[in-house]
């Protein structure tokens, strides 16, 4: 059993964004990144995942369950944790948590503490003398402390210091190793890449990709050093040259597609020295934003 | 129930200030019931004056002052109150971003609007029971004796008011996603609406021309007078509160939460 699947899920806004026949599989135990620019759709497909906006057309299943008809059971096994989430200000942290607690029924509060002092977040200060980061600290209590077997995660770092951040990402690694699924929306890709077993990327309200991202950086993107022994020739005109940087004979840059033409070009030349290596995760999914599909 | 206590404690400081406020401005009147009474004011107001708080025409020296101090103001507090309560159930939490928080719980939407409309219908009642409660005992506490069986029934009417403009109000925060708007718009219908009231019953306006303010279905020295609510008024408002119960529902349950 998959532990999302989403099928031709559509909902589109009135000027035309939103999503657009969506088609996601994510397996259970899996940490899935989802990779976007602003406005691809990352949040609109979470916000239909999770009932917030009604699908005009397509499937949403979430650990075997309609996550459309039957939103609430959904919701009882899923942890949210929102890009910047606003919780009760006039409460304090720990009675946020209980409030969401006692809404989902559940009395164990044991992993609260653990939350709580893994994260070192104070619970009984109001949420509005908290800073952001510590607002969000609150929030990742919230979202895991009912122990849930799937969590979603928008942006869920965004305001946290690295320390934090490093904490987090044990946890995710932690809820991983016991089984549970995490779907992870991020902008910060050394993130996605240090926690993510594959990777799914949107533009346009419609997924471009979704692959491993260790398969994903093996692709037809490749960043090139090159040293010539004789004068420079003109890089920039060989198809599928991006970024080049030129300095004296030096030339570095990535090369987006089939390396053939590369070579092709560069056995006519004399060469002191010649690196290709896999660019960094940026480089491909710059790819995948500005619409290059990654030379697939 | 978590979900009502939750409500009701988010509101629990503002409701006292409410029933502080109201208990002070039942207080005012009361307290100058006396002088009222002595020097026969009434007898020397203009009609016209008489008219815009009610027509009180038959009543008793007490009934005619205890239909003044709730004709000249008392109304609006349980009316504004509901009105900022409704807005509070869905507008000032999707402005503030906390309806993330509550939908992501597993509820059902009409869970949530179901226990919300409960706490407002709680809070209303007790605001509106307390100005009651004050004008009731502290009339008599004097030594006025009103029909106090009639008073109740102005109450009732009124609480009827309050909760249909509170779940007319409600029907239309699902369009309102900006509380500051929303405040201003709705608190400036009703107090429009108050005002637009009081003039035409100075005016001696009357019939379809008067429906159009939600107060004319609150004929304070009527009710004083007959001892019953007018059906018309009681279906009216009835007919509303139904009306919009069942709009919010139906929108709240349709509602689409984008970021």
């Amino acid at each position: 059993m998959q532990a999302i699947q989403v099928a031709s899920l559509t909902r589109l806004y009135r000027n035309g964004r939103g999503i657009r026949d969506v088609n996601l599989e994510v397996g259970q135990g899996e940490v899935f990144g989802f990779l976007g620019p602003n406005g691809a759709g990352k949040t609109t497909l979470i916000r239909t995942m999770l009932g917030f906006m009604h699908p005009q057309a397509g499937q949403v299943h979430m650990l075997g369950i309609d996550a459309v008809k039957q939103s609430r059971e959904v919701r009882s096994r899923v942890g949210y944790l929102p890009s910047d989430p606003a919780l009760y200000d006039f409460l304090t942290g720990r009675q946020n948590i209980d409030f969401a607690l006692s809404v989902r029924g559940v009395k164990d509060r044991s992993r609260v503490k653990v939350l709580a002092e893994r994260l070192d977040v104070d619970l009984k200060r109001r949420l509005k003398t908290l800073s952001r980061g510590n607002k969000q600290k609150v929030a990742i209590v919230v979202a895991l402390a009912h122990d849930p077997d799937l969590l979603i995660l928008d942006e869920p770092t965004s305001g946290l210091d690295p320390l934090v951040q490093e904490i987090f990402n044990q946890l995710i690694r932690e809820e991983q190793a016991r089984g549970k699924t995490v779907f992870m929306s991020s902008h910060v890709l050394s993130e996605v890449e240090a926690l993510c077993d594959r990777v799914g990327v949107i533009r346009d309200g419609q997924i471009v990709t979704v692959d491993h991202v260790d398969n994903l950086k093996k692709q037809r993107v490749k960043y090139v050093k090159v040293e010539f022994k004789e004068a420079l020739p003109e890089l920039a005109k060989v198809a599928g040259v991006r970024d080049l940087q030129v300095e004296g004979r030096k030339a570095s840059f990535t090369f987006h597609g089939g390396i053939d033409p590369l070579i092709t070009e560069l056995a006519r030349r004399s060469l002191a020295d010649l690196t290709l290596s896999d660019p960094p995760l940026e480089e491909i999914f710059k790819a995948f934003y500005e619409g290059g599909g990654g030379g697939r | 129930m978590t979900l009502f206590r939750q409500f009701f404690s988010a509101h629990l400081k503002g409701l006292l200030i409410w029933i502080a406020v109201a208990v002070l401005m039942a207080l005012s009147g009361t307290r100058s019931a006396a002088m009222f009474m002595n020097t026969n004011m009434w007898e020397t107001l203009p009609q016209s004056v008489m008219s815009m708080y009610g027509n009180v025409a038959g009543l008793s020296p007490v009934d005619i002052y205890l239909t003044l101090i709730i004709g000249k103001g008392t109304v609006l507090i349980p009316t504004l109150y509901a009105v900022l309560m409704a807005l509070s159930i869905v507008t000032r939490e999707v402005d503030r971003r906390t309806v993330e928080f509550l939908l992501a719980l597993p509820v059902q939407r009409t869970q949530v609007l179901t226990a919300r409309i409960a706490v407002l219908v709680v809070n209303v009642t007790l605001v509106a029971g307390s100005i009651w409660a004050v004008q009731r005992f502290d009339m008599a506490a004097q030594g006025f004796q009103g029909d106090w069986g009639h008073h109740g029934l102005v109450f009732i009417n009124l609480w009827l008011l309050s909760l249909a403009l509170g779940a007319v109000t409600l029907a239309a925060s699902m369009w309102i996603d900006d509380y500051s708007v929303g405040v201003k718009l709705c608190l400036g219908i009703v107090v429009l609406g108050f005002i637009l009231s009081m003039v035409m019953r100075a005016a001696g306006v009357s019939g379809a021309v008067s429906a159009i303010s939600p107060f004319s279905y609150l004929d304070i020295g009527g009710v004083m007078r007959s001892g019953r609510i007018a059906t018309g008024d009681a279906i009216t408002l009835a007919v509303a509160l139904a009306a919009g119960l069942a709009v919010s529902f139906w929108a709240f349950n349709r509602k689409q939460f984008s970021a």
